[in-house]
């Protein structure tokens, strides 16, 4: 379960977040949409605590996490897994070494087992056949299914995802909506997605939220979402 | 009043970019200290900035040895001193001449990619990335390229002096006409301990100073590949000053109380 009560944050003159309140239930997917700089990567940032807000509550699986220190942080971290907009792959790492990674670090399973759930993992994503690829020989869509295998790996019972179909084509950007959501459903993941794709997150998300002036203006169901009488929401889903 | 504006904001953003140094450097040291070493990727490290820099090191070591004896052999002569050519090559190269110059080569081959690699890896968010999945990127990423820079630059710098050693006496013997054995008693005769280690230790700063500016550069970078530039540039650039600075001071130290 994720609680977020009251979250303000503030950039110089510039207020991004201004009271965000959201309840995220375990193993449900929530989009967070909102047009480009309306803070939606930002929230994403504080809900893994790589930023710290100005006031407010983010409660993971009952823990505020706002409060903790990095060393603490680090520990929560190992349980979220959080896919990136451009997929954040070491560069130097083998798309393997990429997804062993994170059991390497944080588990004692030797190198054939680490081996196994890697190729287990990447078939899981389709990429079976690009284990032994460097980041910069894959495509945009194919760094993104790494990137999620990689946040996926641990088994984490949290997944962020921030903007995962942005730069891809429209069929691309179905395949990796799916692929999150099937995950998602699969490993039981509590996920919140921050996207501007209202096609898709219409399609895979259990409840939606729209950001509009560092708020939540609205958070629901596809179907409330559609039928909102709002001028906002009207005019943002018109779009 | 927008000029004063301008130079207290710049000065600002010094002062505050000096303390987030210090504190950087003192988050390695913690690690360090803490015995957190990932020994595997230092000996990576080590290896890839020492035969990074081997070449050009050997190339200009062997050049300032034999310039060195050069001008040495024209000048010496002049007093009838020409004998102590070796003399002149060995103890300049030991004591000044190698450490700082192989410290600038360094800084501009190795020192600048630590802050490219580091600067990309930032503005790709593979830095971010890394604390995501509750690893600390100073002890994954930091760690084992300044341990590897503070280490390696030593062993470089002594490769160095030996090189430019044989470069001056390949135009000592060659071209100044001095016997092979004499150049190289009195190469052995004029270096004593002091001398070696009064260079040896100005290395083992520089590495510290060129591995932490460097590493610090590439870890704040910001501004995509315009910042990767950019960053890289004042690394080296910070990295140059700070050695001819520290090298003046630790001169002066050294000669006061260990001639």
């Amino acid at each position: 379960m994720i609680r977020v009560n009251e979250l303000y944050k503030r950039f110089d003159d510039q207020a991004v977040l201004s009271g965000i309140e959201l309840e995220v239930r375990d193993g449900e997917i929530v989009v967070i949409l909102g047009a480009s700089g309306s803070g939606k990567s930002v929230l994403l940032r504080h809900l893994i605590g790589l930023m710290k807000p100005d006031r407010g509550r983010i409660e993971i699986n009952g823990t505020n996490i706002v409060e903790l220190r990095e060393d603490d942080l680090l520990e929560v971290r190992k349980n979220i897994g959080f896919l990136f907009q451009e997929g954040a792959l070491y560069d130097f790492m083998s798309v393997y070494d990429n997804v062993a990674f994170p059991l390497r670090e944080h588990t004692d399973l030797d190198e054939a087992s680490i081996g196994k759930k890697v190729r287990e993992t990447l078939a899981l994503v389709g990429l079976q056949e690009a284990d032994d690829k460097m980041p910069a020989q894959l495509s945009g869509g194919m760094k993104k299914r790494a990137a999620l295998a990689r946040a996926i790996v641990l088994n984490s019972k949290i997944l962020f995802c921030d903007e995962p179909t942005s730069g891809l084509d429209p069929l691309r950007s179905r395949d990796i909506s799916d692929l999150i959501a099937s995950i998602a459903r699969t490993m039981h993941c509590t996920t919140v997605i921050a996207s501007h794709d209202i096609h898709n997150s219409l399609r895979i998300a259990d409840r939606l939220g729209v950001i509009k002036e560092g708020k939540l203006a609205m958070v629901g169901r596809a179907q409330d979402i559609r039928n909102s009488t709002d001028p906002f929401i009207k005019e943002f889903f018109s779009e | 009043m927008k000029a004063l504006r301008q130079i207290f904001q710049e000065i600002r953003d010094f002062v505050y970019g000096a303390g987030n140094a210090v504190f950087f450097l003192g988050e390695v040291l913690k690690f360090i200290l803490r015995g957190r070493i990932r020994w595997s990727d230092v000996f990576g490290q080590m290896y890839e900035q020492g035969v990074q820099s081997l070449f050009i090191i050997a190339l200009t070591s062997f050049a300032s040895g034999a310039v060195l004896a050069l001008q040495g052999a024209v000048m010496l002569n002049r007093f009838g001193a020409k004998e102590y050519v070796a003399q002149l090559v060995a103890l300049s190269l030991v004591r000044e001449l190698s450490p700082v110059f192989s410290s600038f080569i360094f800084s501009g081959k190795a020192g600048a990619r630590m802050t490219a690699e580091l600067g990309t890896m930032n503005v790709n968010d593979q830095i971010v990335a890394t604390r995501t999945m509750g690893v600390d990127p100073i002890q994954f990423l930091i760690v084992p390229r300044m341990l590897a820079c503070f280490l390696v630059l030593p062993i470089l710098i002594v490769f160095s002096e030996l090189v430019g050693m044989w470069g001056g006496f390949c135009v000592g013997v060659y071209d100044a006409g001095i016997p092979a054995a004499f150049y190289y008693n009195q190469t052995l005769d004029a270096i004593g301990y002091v001398d070696f280690f009064s260079g040896f230790i100005k290395t083992v700063f520089f590495g510290l100073i060129i591995g932490w500016i460097c590493c610090y550069q590439g870890y704040v970078t910001r501004g995509g590949s315009l910042g990767v530039g950019k960053y890289t540039t004042k690394a080296v650039a910070f990295s140059y000053i700070l050695v001819v600075i520290s090298n003046t001071v630790l001169t002066k130290i050294i000669l006061t109380f260990w001639k």
